[in-house]
C-alpha cells in the first residue's frame, strides 16, 4: 500500500540574524488513507512548522526547506511554485490552524470567506457556491446557517468559529487534513462537540487527517498512529496503542508518566527533569540525554539511529541497538 | 473545630455595560452571582469551570484586586470588604496570587533580582541586606540558581518564569495563595515540575491554596476539594474523590464525561451538551445550566435551585436533589 503522505529525511531551518538556524532536522514519517496520525511533542519541537512546510506556506526569505522530499500521492510538494501549490491547498489538502482568529479575516463574512474558497477552485456559479457553503455550516453541526453567512468572526463564539474552520477546510472535500491544536482554546465540553464531529467528518468524507495536539488524552482518542517529535526530531514512531502501552523512548515513557490522570491516585507526578535545549545550541549526541535518567557515554556524543521495534514501531535511541 | 482560614459568604461581583453616549449602564455581566465556600488551613480549594464562568474574578474578588458588589470574605475571621488600602496592606502579604501567564505577569524590563526586591521595597520591609539575603533564599527555594538573578525574564522558558513568579509570591511567607491558572500555559512535562514545586512548597510552610484552572485532571490531582461554577455561580462542591467518583450536578457529570482519556483501550459514554456556554450579560433564568441540561425539569427554567447537602460533605446546586 503506497502512503497518501510520505515525508522523508525533511531539513527546514530558519534565519536567526545573519545565519540559518536548522530547527527541523530530518523528519519522517507517514499517512495512510484515511488515517488519523498524530503528532505530539513538547512546545517548540516542530510540529507547526512541519504542517507549514506541508501546505507549502513556510514564511518566505526566514525559512527555508534545505533538504527532504515531501510526497503526496507520490507527487514531491518540495519545490512546487505557488501557482501549482495553489491547485492543492484547500483542495486537496487543508489546514485548520492553530489560531482560528488569525485565520478568520475579521472584514469578511464568514459567507464571503466560505464562498470565496469554493469560487476560487471550482466552476460554479455565486447561486451554487453559496448552496454548497450553507450545507457544510449544516454538517458541521451549525444551526441558522444561512444567517450565519452574513456574520462577521467575532460575531460567533469560539467553538461556532472552529467549525466554521473546520467547514472551510472541508468544503472542497480534501484528501488530507491538517488540523494543528483545533480544541486547545476551547473548553472540554465544546472540545467534546467538536471531536466527535471531526470522527464523523472523517467517516462522511474519507479524509485523512494530521492531529497536532499536546493533549495526550484527545491523542487516545482519535489517532490510529502517533509520531512523537523532539527539539526538531521525531524520536518515537507508531501505533497508537503500541505508544501508549509499549512506550519505548525515554521521552515518550517520561511524557506519559507526567500527565496526571483522572483514574488514578498518584502522591507526586513524574517529571523530567531540565528543559528543552535551544535551537541555537543542539547538544552532538541525542537530544534528550541531558534530561534523560538512562543516558550512556554514547548518547552525549553520536546521535541515535532509528530502531525497529515491532512492525512500524520505530524509536531513535541508544538504549535498543 | 477551627476557624476556617477564609470564608466567603454571598459573594457577587457585577460588572456593569455601559453603552451610548452618555455611557448609561445597560445591565451587568454578573460574573460572580452569589458565591460561597470555606478553606480550611492546609488544604487546596481546585475551582473550575469553563473559560468565562468567573474564576479569576473569585480570585482577584477575594483579594480585594476588585471591590466586591456584595457579601463578606471573612480572613482569619475579619472581614476585609470593608477594609480601606492601608487597613489591608499587612493582610495583602498573608495572601498572595500567582498568574497564568508567566510573560505578562512580570516585568520584561526588571532584572529577577528587582523583580524579586520589589515587593520588599513596596512594603518597606527588612534591610537593604537582609533584602539580597531573601532573593537568594527565594530563588533556592523554586529550584532556582542565585547565579541568575541578574538576568531578564525573556532569558527563561516558561516553567522557569512561572517559577519565578512563584518566588516573588512566597516573599513574604505567605499563608494563602491564590494560584490562577498556574500551569495552563505550561508543556506536559514541565507542568508536572510546576505541580510538584507547589506541592512541596505546601507542605515546607503549610500553605493553603485556591487553585484555579480549566484542565480536570490537574484539579484531581491537586486538590483536597473541588468547586464547580458554571456562569458565576457555584453548582457543586464537595471532597475530591466524590466529586470525581460520584458527581451529583448534571454538569459537574457531563464536564466529567468529557475529559479525553490518554488510555486508547478506554472508550467512555460520554455526554455530549449541545449548544455553547449562554452569554454571561444575558443569563438564562431560574438554574443557569437550564439551556444545555439533559435532566432539565419544568421548574428548573423558573427558580433558581438552592445549595443542598446532597451527602455529608457533597454540596449541589440542583433541582434534581432538592
Ligand atoms: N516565523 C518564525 N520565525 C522564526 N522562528 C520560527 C518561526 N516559526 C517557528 N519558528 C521556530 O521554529 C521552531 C519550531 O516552532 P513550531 O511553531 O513548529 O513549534 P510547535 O511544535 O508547533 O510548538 P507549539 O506546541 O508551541 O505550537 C521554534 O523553535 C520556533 O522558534
Ligand atoms: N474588568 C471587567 N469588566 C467587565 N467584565 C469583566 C471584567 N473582568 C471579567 N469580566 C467578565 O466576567 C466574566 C467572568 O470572567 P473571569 O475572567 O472571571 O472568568 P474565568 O472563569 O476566569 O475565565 P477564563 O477561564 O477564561 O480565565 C466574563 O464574562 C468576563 O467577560
Ligand atoms: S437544576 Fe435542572 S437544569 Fe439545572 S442542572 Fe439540575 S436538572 Fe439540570
Ligand atoms: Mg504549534
Ligand atoms: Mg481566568
Amino acid at each position: 500500500m503506497t502512503a497518501l503522505l510520505e515525508v522523508n529525511n525533511l531539513h527546514i531551518a530558519f534565519r536567526k540574524e545573519k545565519s540559518f538556524i536548522p530547527t527541523v532536522e530530518g523528519v519522517s514519517f507517514h499517512v495512510n488513507s484515511r488515517e488519523t496520525v498524530g503528532i505530539v511533542g513538547e512546545s517548540g519541537c516542530g510540529k507547526s512548522v512541519t504542517s507549514l512546510a506541508i501546505m507549502g506556506l513556510l514564511p518566505r526569505g526566514i525559512s527555508r526547506i534545505d533538504y527532504g522530499e515531501i510526497l503526496f500521492e507520490g507527487q514531491n510538494l518540495v519545490g512546487l511554485s505557488s501557482e501549482e501549490y495553489r491547485k492543492i491547498r484547500g483542495r486537496e489538502i487543508s489546514m485548520i490552524f492553530q489560531e482560528p482568529m488569525t485565520s478568520l479575516n475579521p472584514v469578511f463574512t464568514i459567507g464571503d470567506q466560505l464562498m470565496e474558497m469554493v469560487l476560487e477552485h471550482t466552476a460554479q456559479p455565486k447561486k451554487q457556491a453559496f448552496k454548497h457553503s450553507v450545507e457544510m455550516l449544516e454538517k458541521v453541526g451549525i444551526p441558522r446557517a444561512e444567517e450565519i453567512m452574513h456574520d462577521y468572526p467575532h460575531q460567533l463564539s469560539g467553538g461556532m468559529r472552529q467549525r466554521v474552520m473546520i467547514a472551510m477546510a472541508l468544503s472542497l472535500n480534501p484528501k488530507l487534513l491538517i488540523a494543528d491544536e483545533p480544541t486547545t482554546a476551547l473548553d472540554v465540553t465544546i472540545q467534546a462537540q467538536i471531536l466527535e464531529l471531526m470522527q464523523q467528518i472523517k467517516n462522511d468524507f474519507d479524509t485523512s487527517v494530521i492531529m497536532i495536539t499536546h493533549d495526550l488524552g484527545v491523542v487516545a482518542e482519535v489517532c490510529d498512529r502517533v509520531v512523537v517529535m523532539y527539539a526538531g526530531k521525531v524520536v518515537e514512531q507508531g501505533d497508537v496503542k503500541a505508544i501508549f502501552k509499549n512506550p519505548r523512548h525515554p521521552y515518550t515513557i517520561g511524557l506519559l508518566q507526567s500527565v496526571p490522570s483522572l483514574t488514578e491516585e498518584r502522591d507526586q507526578l513524574y517529571s523530567i527533569r531540565g528543559s528543552v535545549p535551544l535551537p541555537e545550541n543542539m547538544p552532538a549526541g541525542c537530544r534528550f540525554a541531558s534530561r534523560c535518567d538512562h543516558a550512556k557515554p554514547e548518547c552525549f556524543e553520536h546521535e541515535p539511529p532509528e530502531v525497529q521495534i515491532e512492525g512500524d514501531h520505530t524509536t531513535s535511541c541508544w538504549l535498543y541497538r | 473545630m477551627t476557624e476556617p482560614l477564609l470564608e466567603v459568604e454571598n459573594l457577587k461581583k457585577y460588572f456593569p455595560i455601559k453603552k451610548g453616549l452618555f455611557r448609561r449602564t445597560r445591565g451587568y455581566v454578573k460574573a460572580v452571582d452569589d458565591v460561597s465556600f470555606q478553606l480550611e488551613e492546609g488544604e487546596t480549594l481546585g475551582l473550575v469551570g469553563e473559560s468565562g464562568c468567573g474564576k479569576s474574578t473569585t480570585g482577584r474578588t477575594i483579594l480585594q484586586l476588585l471591590r466586591p458588589t456584595s457579601g463578606r470574605v471573612l480572613y482569619r475571621g475579619q472581614d476585609l470588604t470593608g477594609l480601606n488600602f492601608q487597613q489591608l496592606r499587612p493582610i495583602r502579604r498573608e495572601m498572595q496570587m500567582i498568574f497564568q501567564d508567566p510573560y505578562s505577569s512580570l516585568n520584561s524590563r526588571m532584572t529577577i533580582r528587582n523583580i524579586l526586591l520589589e515587593p520588599m521595597k513596596i512594603h518597606g520591609l527588612y534591610t537593604k541586606k537582609e533584602r539580597e539575603e531573601r532573593v537568594e533564599e527565594l530563588l533556592e527555594l523554586v529550584g532556582l540558581d542565585r547565579g541568575v538573578a541578574d538576568r531578564y525574564p525573556h532569558e527563561f522558558s516558561g516553567g522557569q518564569r512561572q517559577r519565578i513568579g512563584i518566588a516573588r509570591a512566597l516573599t513574604f511567607q505567605p499563608r494563602l495563595i491564590i494560584a490562577d491558572e498556574p500551569v495552563s500555559a505550561l508543556d506536559v512535562s514541565v507542568q508536572a515540575q510546576v505541580l510538584n514545586l507547589l506541592q512541596e512548597l505546601q507542605e515546607t510552610f503549610k500553605l493553603t491554596y485556591l487553585f484555579i484552572a480549566h484542565d480536570l485532571s490537574v484539579v484531581k490531582h491537586f486538590s483536597t476539594r473541588v468547586g464547580v461554577m458554571y456562569l458565576g455561580r457555584l453548582v457543586e462542591i464537595a471532597d475530591k474523590r466524590r466529586l470525581y467518583q460520584s458527581p451529583r450536578h448534571p454538569y459537574t457529570q457531563a464536564l466529567l464525561s468529557a475529559v479525553p482519556v490518554p488510555d486508547p483501550e478506554i472508550k467512555r459514554e460520554r455526554i455530549v451538551l449541545s449548544g455553547d456556554v449562554p452569554n454571561p450579560k444575558n443569563p438564562p433564568e431560574g438554574c443557569a445550566f437550564h439551556t444545555r441540561c439533559p435532566e432539565c425539569m419544568e421548574i428548573c427554567r423558573v427558580e433558581r435551585p438552592p445549595m443542598i447537602e446532597v451527602e455529608p460533605g457533597q454540596f449541589t446546586a440542583c433541582h434534581l436533589y432538592s
